[in-house]
C-alpha cells in the first residue's frame, strides 16, 4: 500500500511538473517567435505563396513604420502582381499599440494612394484583417477574407 | 707634380664639381619643373548645385540618345506622348510605384519584367532623370523617403561613377485624395525642399519642373493635367520641352586649370 502511495505521489508530481514546463514552453515559445515562420506559415495556408514575396527589412521599416525602429522582428510578404494588393505581415513586439496606430495609418494612405491607380483594390484594403495577442500583430490583406480571419484567430491563439 | 700642374688640375676638378653642380642643379630645376607642371593643374567644377538645372542649348539627338529617365506614373506621360520617346532616350515608368519597392515593383509594359532597380543599374546611358516622390507624398515625414533616395543615387554611382543624375522635384499637384490642396503644397514644399538638399550633398542636378508647368498659384495648370496629378498631352509636351531646354552641358562648368 505504501508502495502505491509512493507511486501515485510520484506520478501526480511528475503530471504537475509536465504541466508546468508546458506552460514554460509556452511562454518560451511566445518570447522566441519568429516572424519569418509565421508569415511564411501564414501565406501557405491561404495559398498565396505562389504569388507573393518576402521584403527587406528596410521595406518594412520604411514603409510601415516611417523609419522608427518600431521592431525588428517582422516579415511582410506583397504580391508580385502589379496593382494587386494582397498583403500579409506578422510583427512581434510588446508594443502592439504602436504597431496597431502604424498599420492604421497605413492601411490609410494605401487606400488613398490605391483610389486613384487601383480603385477595385480598395475594397481589400478597407476589409483588411488586422489583429493582436498583446505580443503579436497581424495584418492580412486579400481576396480570400473569411479563410484568412480564421487562420489569423488560429495563429493567435484566440 | 709641378705648381702649374697642380693649378690645372685644380681648375680641371673646379670645372668638374661645377659641371656636376650644374647638372645637378639642372636636375633639380627639371624636377621642380616637372613636380610644378604635375601639381598645377587641377579641374574646378563651377556648377551651382544648389540652384535648379538652368535653361540651356536644346538638348540635340545625340545628348538624348544617352539618356535615361526613370520614374513613377507621371513619367508615363513621357512615353505615351511626345517626340521624346522616339529620340533614343531610354524611359521607364511604375504605376503607383513606391520608392521603397524600385527593386521589386515591375516597370510597366516591360515584356521582361524588370524593375526600374534593374533598368538602372543595366542602362549604359550617362544622364539619369529620375521622378520619384509622389506616391509617398501622405506621410507624416521625409527623412525615410530621402535616405531610400539616397540609396538609390548610391547603387547608381557604385554601378556607373560617371553618370550624370539629374533630380526632378516634384511639380505641385492640383490634387492628390485624402489630402487637402493646403497639406498637399505644405508636403510638396517639405519634400522637395529634402531633395534639393540631397542633389547638393550628392553632387546631382535638380530640375525644378514647376518652373514649366505651374500657374500663378503656385499648381500645376488645370489644362495640363487630366486628373489633377498626371500630365496630359499638353502637361507632357510642356515638361518635354522644358526637359530639352534645361540641361547641364558639362564642357561649360568643368574645366581644367593649370599654372
Amino acid at each position: 500500500m505504501l508502495k502505491n502511495f509512493v507511486s501515485s505521489l510520484l506520478v501526480i508530481c511528475m503530471l504537475a511538473g509536465c504541466g508546468g514546463s508546458e506552460k514554460n514552453s509556452s511562454v518560451a515559445e511566445k518570447k522566441t517567435q519568429n516572424a519569418t515562420a509565421v508569415a511564411a506559415d501564414i501565406v501557405e495556408d491561404l495559398n498565396l505563396k505562389d504569388s507573393m514575396e518576402e521584403v527587406k527589412k528596410r521595406v518594412v521599416k520604411g514603409m510601415f513604420f516611417q523609419g522608427e525602429d518600431v521592431t525588428d522582428n517582422a516579415c511582410v510578404y506583397f504580391s508580385t502582381t502589379s496593382g494587386n494588393s494582397d498583403t500579409v505581415g506578422v510583427f512581434i513586439s510588446d508594443d502592439t499599440a504602436s504597431i496597431l496606430d502604424y498599420l492604421h495609418d497605413y492601411l490609410e494612405e494605401q487606400k488613398a494612394q490605391t483610389q486613384t491607380y487601383y480603385p477595385e483594390e480598395v475594397f481589400k484594403i478597407s476589409n483588411a484583417i488586422v489583429d493582436e495577442n498583446g505580443s503579436m500583430v497581424i495584418l492580412v490583406i486579400c481576396n480570400n477574407i473569411e479563410e484568412a480571419k480564421t487562420k489569423v484567430t488560429e495563429v493567435l491563439g484566440k | 707634380m709641378t705648381c702649374s700642374s697642380n693649378k690645372v688640375l685644380l681648375a680641371a676638378a673646379c670645372l668638374l664639381v661645377c659641371g656636376c653642380a650644374a647638372k645637378e642643379e639642372e636636375k633639380e630645376v627639371e624636377a621642380s619643373v616637372s613636380q610644378q607642371a604635375e601639381y598645377a593643374c587641377r579641374i574646378i567644377d563651377s556648377y551651382d548645385y544648389h540652384q535648379s538645372v538652368p535653361q540651356d542649348r536644346k538638348a540635340d539627338s545625340e545628348y538624348l540618345s544617352d539618356s535615361f529617365f526613370g520614374g513613377d506614373s507621371r513619367m508615363g506621360a513621357l512615353v505615351l506622348n511626345g517626340e521624346l520617346k522616339n529620340s533614343g532616350a531610354e524611359i521607364y515608368y511604375v504605376t503607383s510605384l513606391n520608392i521603397f519597392r524600385i527593386d521589386s515593383m515591375q516597370v510597366d509594359n516591360n515584356e521582361e519584367e524588370k524593375t526600374l532597380y534593374d533598368l538602372l543599374m543595366e542602362t549604359d546611358k550617362h544622364h539619369i532623370y529620375l521622378m520619384l516622390g509622389i506616391n509617398e507624398i501622405r506621410y507624416n515625414t521625409f527623412d525615410t523617403l530621402i535616405e531610400q533616395y539616397q540609396w538609390i543615387i548610391d547603387e547608381i554611382r557604385n554601378a556607373h561613377p560617371d553618370v550624370h543624375i539629374y533630380i526632378m522635384l516634384d511639380y505641385h499637384p492640383r490634387s492628390v485624395s485624402g489630402l487637402t490642396l493646403e497639406e498637399l503644397n505644405a508636403k510638396v514644399d517639405d519634400v522637395n525642399s529634402k531633395m534639393i538638399d540631397l542633389a547638393v550633398r550628392n553632387k546631382c542636378y535638380f530640375l525644378d519642373i514647376d518652373e514649366a508647368l505651374c500657374d500663378e498659384t503656385g499648381i500645376i495648370r488645370e489644362d495640363y493635367v487630366f486628373d489633377g496629378l498626371h500630365l496630359n498631352v499638353n502637361g507632357e509636351a510642356a515638361l518635354e520641352e522644358y526637359l530639352l531646354s534645361h540641361k547641364v552641358s558639362e564642357e561649360d562648368y568643368v574645366k581644367e586649370f593649370c599654372e
